[in-house]
């Protein structure tokens, strides 16, 4: 399945909760940045840009916990900068999954082999690796030889050993809807994956390579090729069909900037996990001081171009929650491989 | 006085306090002769509006940014006035309604496909879309004087409206519409919305409009300010386009 039975319970318990107890504003995905450091500089990546002392910083698995107690979302994402960089990232994934959050160890799998003996396989515990393309595709993306291969030999050694693996693919682009085709075939066909996450990536300032991204229309052309190839019936996408609608063009969104809130060294990230002005101590601070209305799509143009699924995915749970028909599409969805 | 307020509709004017203009495209010669009768500093635009952004609901308020046609350059509205007019609706916690600074989008007759509506907010990333805003505009900037408009949202982006209701031009018309409506029982369940949602639309025009005017009314239009968020008219191209990316919106 896309997402786990369980994961899609817990979740939907969750949001009836919010709901009941009428909370304007609820997170759904912790975006937990313990340290900004890479072992690799991608082409469309704006969150490595950091000044050497701050890089230099990591977030203390204490740290960590008190930040997913604090937000209290049932999802956690642990991103970055490559969070298998961080010397206790054994601690904090154990301390979370205690926690009963699901957490979402995103990595490019080029240390991976040397963490999975310390990890252990979790229903709670789901690695990400991250896979922009087949091999060559890829390493262009991450302007590096042979990662595409780490991955996969990353990928194979951590489904022998029982964990839940899913991928992580932003779509630039030099990403063809054929090139997209042929790695999801790969993935689910030869690599057996778990799931599949897709979004376009976003147009940070600061990425090395401002040609990478697509604008909103290409965006929305692209995915409608992608999403038409026969082969898509197979393919589990851990992702809402309305989500998945929205990057056709078939649905119309507005961002919910405070579904993924963004916890990193510096404190909460304002306003979401793409854009940065600035930083509370508090999450409590990031949600009710917030000038929320003043970011989405037609309300700031940074935000014109962006389709990302830390935006989006989260209205798309809410209205699929909303709306009887889209929750029994979505329950179809995740009982049969996800995002049909 | 200062400050303008004019409104395109009777029923929207009584609940805004403004000058009558007209429906439609034709509002803005109206403006045009009231602009020479009456000169001012600044003109607001009051009125409802369909809503294009999802998350927006009958009531809700939207505050230009600027304003966009088909095949016609972007209006950008005055910064000076949003800042006041963001200040004047208050901050995060002490709000009275619920309000967006957004893009404004101009057609020439009514959205009522569910299918179109969601297009155009795909295409022009407008919060809502009315009849008049651009040509008032328009006419404001033709004179150099500043503009804002307040809209209040009739209906949601996903709510069904009455078929015949497409055909509705200007206030004229209303009779015609109604009469078509009371025709088709299964039009009453979306024209009950569509009257509840415009209660709710007046109501905060009613709310907000006064506090705005009121606020611009202190604004100093002498000085030397930018006329426009960037003082410069757009394509709508670029609203989506690569250029999109260089146009601030934002009015911090």
């Amino acid at each position: 399945m896309g997402i786990p039975l369980r994961q899609a319970i817990v979740v939907s318990a969750y949001l009836v909760k919010q709901r009941l107890k009428r909370n304007q504003r609820y997170p759904l995905v912790l975006m937990l940045e313990p340290l900004y450091r890479c072992n690799l500089a991608c082409a469309g990546c704006g969150k490595i840009q950091h000044p050497e002392d701050i890089l230099g910083r990591y977030l203390s698995p204490e740290e960590c916990w008190a930040a997913a107690e604090e937000c209290g979302a049932p999802v956690v994402s642990i991103a970055g900068g490559e969070p298998l960089i961080h010397p206790e990232i054994d601690r904090i994934v154990d301390g979370l999954v205690a926690r009963r959050k699901f957490v979402y160890l995103c990595t490019n799998a080029l240390l991976l082999h040397r963490w999975l003996p310390k990890l252990r396989p979790s229903p709670y515990l789901t690695i990400s690796v991250h896979m922009d393309g087949m091999r060559e595709l890829h390493d262009a993306m991450v302007d590096r030889p042979g990662v595409f291969d780490k991955a996969v030999e990353g990928i194979r050694a951590a489904k022998a050993r029982g964990f839940r693996v899913t991928t992580n693919t932003t779509v630039f682009a030099d990403s063809s809807p054929q090139q997209m085709r042929e790695l999801f075939n790969f993935l689910m066909d030869d690599l057996h994956i778990d799931g599949m996450m897709i979004s376009p990536g976003y147009d940070y300032p600061k990425a090395p390579n401002q040609n990478v991204f697509l604008r909103r229309p290409q965006m929305v052309e692209t995915f409608r090729q992608i999403l038409s190839f026969p082969e898509r019936k197979r393919w589990k996408f851990s992702h809402t069909p309305l989500f998945l609608d929205f990057l056709q063009g078939k649905a119309a969104m507005q961002c919910t900037a405070w579904g993924n809130p963004t916890r990193g060294v510096l404190g909460w990230q304002r306003p979401c996990y793409l854009m940065t002005e600035g930083y509370v101590p508090t999450f409590r601070e990031l949600i009710e001081e917030t000038e929320w209305d003043r970011y989405g799509y037609g309300r700031d143009a940074r935000c014109t171009n962006c389709m990302a699924h830390c935006g989006y995915e989260a209205t798309a749970v809410k209205a699929t929650m909303a709306s009887p028909l889209e929750g029994i599409r979505a329950g179809i969805g995740t009982m049969l491989g996800g995002g049909r | 006085m200062n400050v303008l307020v004019v409104a395109p509709m009777q029923r929207e004017a009584r609940a805004a306090g403004a000058t009558a203009v007209g429906a439609g495209m034709h509002a803005g010669a109206r403006l045009r002769r009231l602009l020479e009768e009456r000169p001012c500093q600044a003109v607001l635009i009051a009125g409802t509006c369909g809503a294009l952004d999802p998350s927006l609901r009958p009531g809700d308020i939207i505050v230009s940014r600027s304003v966009v046609a088909h095949d016609r350059p972007e209006l950008p509205g005055d910064a000076r006035m949003l800042g006041a007019a963001r200040s004047a609706l208050g901050g995060e916690r002490n709000r009275r309604v619920t309000f967006i600074s957004s893009r404004l989008l101009t057609v020439a007759a009514p959205v009522i496909d569910l299918d179109a509506r969601r297009d155009l907010w795909n295409t022009f990333g407008a919060g809502g879309v009315d009849m008049e805003t651009y040509a008032l505009a328009d006419e404001a900037v033709a004179r150099g004087v500043p503009w804002l408009a307040v809209r209040a949202v009739s209906d949601g982006s996903a709510a069904r409206m009455p078929s015949p209701v497409a055909r509705w031009r200007d206030e004229s018309d209303d009779p015609d519409v109604m009469r078509a409506i009371a025709r088709r029982p299964w039009c009453w369940p979306s024209a009950a919305r569509l009257a509840l949602g415009t209660r709710a639309a007046l109501r905060s025009l009613a709310l907000t409009v006064p506090v705005i005017a009121g606020a611009l009314e202190r604004v100093d239009f002498r000085s030397v300010g930018p006329a426009g968020v960037d003082g410069q008219r757009r394509s709508p191209d670029t609203l989506v386009g690569p250029a999109a990316v260089d146009l601030d919106l934002r009015v911090r």
